[in-house]
């Protein structure tokens, strides 16, 4: 029962059935399957398939973050069933683009991707001021800040966060990623950020090792 | 006749109309900056959650009514001989701004861009013939960052007279660049007379207009200046995913701007100018040169046109990264449904507006003149039918040697300077170079021949201290 129930979950998941989906994940909970067992076998196996589907070139963006879509609202529904802190996220990301810049939209797509590898991902908007990424990454106990920036004449700003992070003694609290147009691996080096991402897939990539190393050092 | 391009019949023209009527009564324009509500509230508009104008038709009617009418209309150079006049000398090809990085003349890699890599630029511009307006088509990057605005109109001022586009980051630097473009020409008062600098200003799409964009359009009406509205949603990320609700979604905006102006300045000049462009869904960049941009450069143009308006159309932007089959591609086939549907196209970057290259300024002019020379088209009169020729040189016969073709073929034929039509012999004994290689050639040899017009060296020491010392807040 529990291996068809799963592999119905994860075809729903890859044909972007939501009703299927949904009426899959009332099974589920009527069932009283173990849901943190559903949710690693089932939904993640699922959104991988996804992934993988679009990697190689057959599914697109918004097939992705559809399924990402209906994927964290099952989550969302077994997540309520079960103690806090169960399922771990494997990091917090805060994100923003830095002041005088209202370029989103690549921001707003990496929040999304790495939303969908188990991230949990704080977006703080456009035109954000240096203390306004500080402030709400000690708020939202973040393990990493991204930057983003298209404009060359706000690059800077990218600078005075970690200046700014060095000033306020929380340079060794947050790691550091910077992006965006404006900016390149060079720059990111020379103004002493953790890291540089100049894609989707880079930016997954650099915040998961940068993730799974910092959990690396607490062990 | 002027051959034209349509996408849009009338009826779906209107329906198109309509329809933004109605986004601009419903949806309005989100406008974050007091002033620019207080004079949209002032002329009519409903003004929600302090920050949303919407606006109803009867204002939109007037607008369009007041805004100065495509025909008649005229970007001054800063000689008369560069000056363009609409419906004579367009189509006419333009520089896009703000790139980043420029693929070196000798060692042909990229690099980021230089003060001088971008004075060099400035310069072919101002020697190429079908270009005919100029911009900081690439941005210095080893100049103070927060001030590279002024750093690159100084280069401009200094390295060419024809016209120039800028994108003004706030109301501070449009101040900043009158003055600038004042000493050029020795006063503010002439600049004014004949302005010959034009402020380009977009939509934050959907229905937004930044702050700083706000406030530099106010002022820039207020001295007079020509404003540039465009509006580029990219379909599938800041508009949807469909051609006609995204034309729908640029005609709405570029009214909204429109209106703005009109009430800022009844009569300011406008121009209608849009982007629309997908967000390709494999990687999330936004596509500049597809098919859809094409499509979406046509509709845009036809709108504008129903408006009576001056457009103007981006469209030698390349997806490719260097001057290859791609970008010859893209060129061709976005630039000829631009210039048959526009006045003004403008480009010459590849890699997402990032990237520029000396040696595709000059394939760009030579691409520009074989596209105009389309959308000349041609007369249907007694010469240029020729019977009488035709009975004359009889069956079987010759016309080379036809006074009538030494007449006609300058007038008819397109000369072209770069395109080879040699034979594969001669062209490989010449080198068998590509079109790419000859460009740059080409590029050198000019840089090395042409000198612009200097201005006076106290104009260009002014001019320097003052990019030097320009300071900018965005508070
Ligand atoms: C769309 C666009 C706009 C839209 C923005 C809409 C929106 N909601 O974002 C509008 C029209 C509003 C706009 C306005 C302006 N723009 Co603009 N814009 C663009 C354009 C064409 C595409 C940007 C984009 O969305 N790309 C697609 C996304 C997916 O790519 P991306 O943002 O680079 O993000 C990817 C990576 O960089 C990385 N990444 C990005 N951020 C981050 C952050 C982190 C933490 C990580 C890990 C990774 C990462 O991952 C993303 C996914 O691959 C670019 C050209 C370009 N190539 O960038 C110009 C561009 C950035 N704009 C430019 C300019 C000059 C302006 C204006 C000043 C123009 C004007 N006349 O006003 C204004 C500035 C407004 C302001 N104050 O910010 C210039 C900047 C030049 C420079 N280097 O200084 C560019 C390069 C175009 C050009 N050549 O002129 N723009």
């Amino acid at each position: 029962m529990s291996e068809e129930l799963f592999s119905g979950i994860q075809n729903a998941i890859v044909e972007l059935n939501e009703q299927a989906l949904s009426d899959l994940t009332g099974e589920v909970l009527a069932a009283g399957v173990n849901p943190v067992k559903v949710i690693e076998e089932a939904y993640t196996v699922g959104i991988q398939r996804v992934g993988k589907l679009f990697e190689d070139g057959d599914y697109f963006l918004p097939e992705l973050i559809a399924a990402a879509e209906m994927v964290k609202d099952s989550v969302d529904r077994l997540q309520k069933t079960i103690p806090k802190g169960s399922i771990k996220d494997k990091g917090v990301f805060l994100i923003g683009t830095v002041a005088g810049d209202i370029h989103d939209i690549g921001k707003n797509l990496v929040a999304t991707m790495l939303s969908t590898q188990g991230i949990k991902v704080i977006d703080i908007g456009v035109d954000c001021p240096v203390d306004k990424f500080i402030d709400r990454a000690l708020e939202e106990e973040a393990d990493i800040i991204g930057a983003s920036c298209l404009l060359t004449m706000t690059a800077p700003e990218q600078k005075k966060l970690v200046d700014r992070l060095r000033e306020r003694g929380l340079r060794d609290r947050f790691k550091v990623i910077v992006g965006g147009a404006a900016v390149d691996h060079t720059w990111a080096r020379d103004i002493g950020s953790d890291g540089y991402a100049a894609d989707l897939k880079e930016a997954v990539d650099v915040a998961l090792s940068m993730l799974a190393a910092g959990k690396g050092q607490l062990a | 006749m002027r051959p034209e391009i349509s996408f849009l019949s009338p009826e779906e023209q209107e329906r198109i109309h309509q329809a933004a009527l109605w986004l601009l009564e419903n949806v309005g324009m989100q406008m974050p900056c007091p002033e620019a509500l207080a004079i949209m509230k002032k002329g009519g508009a409903k003004i929600e959650d302090d920050s949303t104008a919407k606006i109803p038709r009867e204002l939109v009617q007037y607008a369009v009514d007041v805004a100065p009418k495509r025909d008649g209309f005229v970007l001054y150079g800063r000689k008369p001989e560069d000056d363009i006049h609409f419906g004579k000398d367009t189509p006419v090809l333009i520089s896009m701004a703000s790139a980043t990085h420029v693929i070196d003349l000798d060692s042909e890699e990229r690099h980021l861009c230089t003060s001088d890599d971008l004075a060099k630029l400035v310069r072919l511009m101002d020697a190429l013939p079908n270009i005919s307006a100029a911009a900081a088509l690439a941005n210095p990057q080893e100049v103070p960052r927060s001030t590279v605005n002024w750093y690159a109109l100084a280069i401009l001022l200094k390295n060419c007279s024809k016209p120039f586009i800028i994108a003004p980051p706030g109301a501070g630097f449009v101040r900043d660049a009158i003055k600038m473009a004042g000493l050029a020409v020795g006063g503010e008062d002439k600049l004014l007379e004949r302005p010959f600098i034009y402020f380009n200003v977009l939509v934050r799409c959907p229905f937004q207009i930044d702050r700083l964009s706000l406030e530099a359009l106010i002022e820039l009406c207020r001295y007079g200046f020509p404003a540039i509205l465009g509006s580029g949603p990219i379909l599938g990320a800041t508009g949807p995913a469909t051609m006609a609700a995204g034309v729908a979604q640029v005609h709405a905006e570029m009214l909204a701007g429109i209106v703005l102006t009109q009430l800022i300045r009844p009569g300011n000049p406008v121009v209608y100018a849009s982007t629309g462009r997908i967000m390709d869904m494999r990687t999330g960049n936004v596509s500049m040169a597809g098919p859809e941009f094409s499509i979406l450069k046509g509709a845009a143009g036809q709108m504008g046109r129903y408006l009576g308006l001056p457009v103007k159309l981006p469209a030698f932007l390349r997806d490719a990264k260097v001057l290859d089959a791609q970008a010859g591609f893209e060129t061709g086939t976005v630039g000829l449904v631009s210039a048959l549907a526009g006045d003004i196209i403008n480009g010459m970057q590849f890699d997402m507006d990032l990237l520029v290259d000396f040696a595709d300024l000059v394939f760009s002019d030579e691409a520009m003149a074989a596209i105009k020379r389309i959308v000349r088209g041609f007369t249907v009169d007694d010469n240029s039918l020729a019977l009488d020729v035709i009975k004359q040189v009889g069956p079987g016969g010759n016309f080379l040697k036809n006074k009538h073709t030494l007449r006609n073929f300058r007038s008819e034929f397109w000369m072209p300077r770069l395109m080879d039509r040699r034979g594969w012999t001669a062209w490989y004994a010449d080198g068998h170079k590509d079109i790419a290689k000859r460009a740059r050639e080409r590029a050198r040899e000019i840089l090395a021949e042409h000198q612009p017009e200097r201005l006076a060296p106290e104009v260009e020491a002014e001019l320097d201290r003052m990019a030097r010392e320009a300071t900018i807040s965005y508070a």
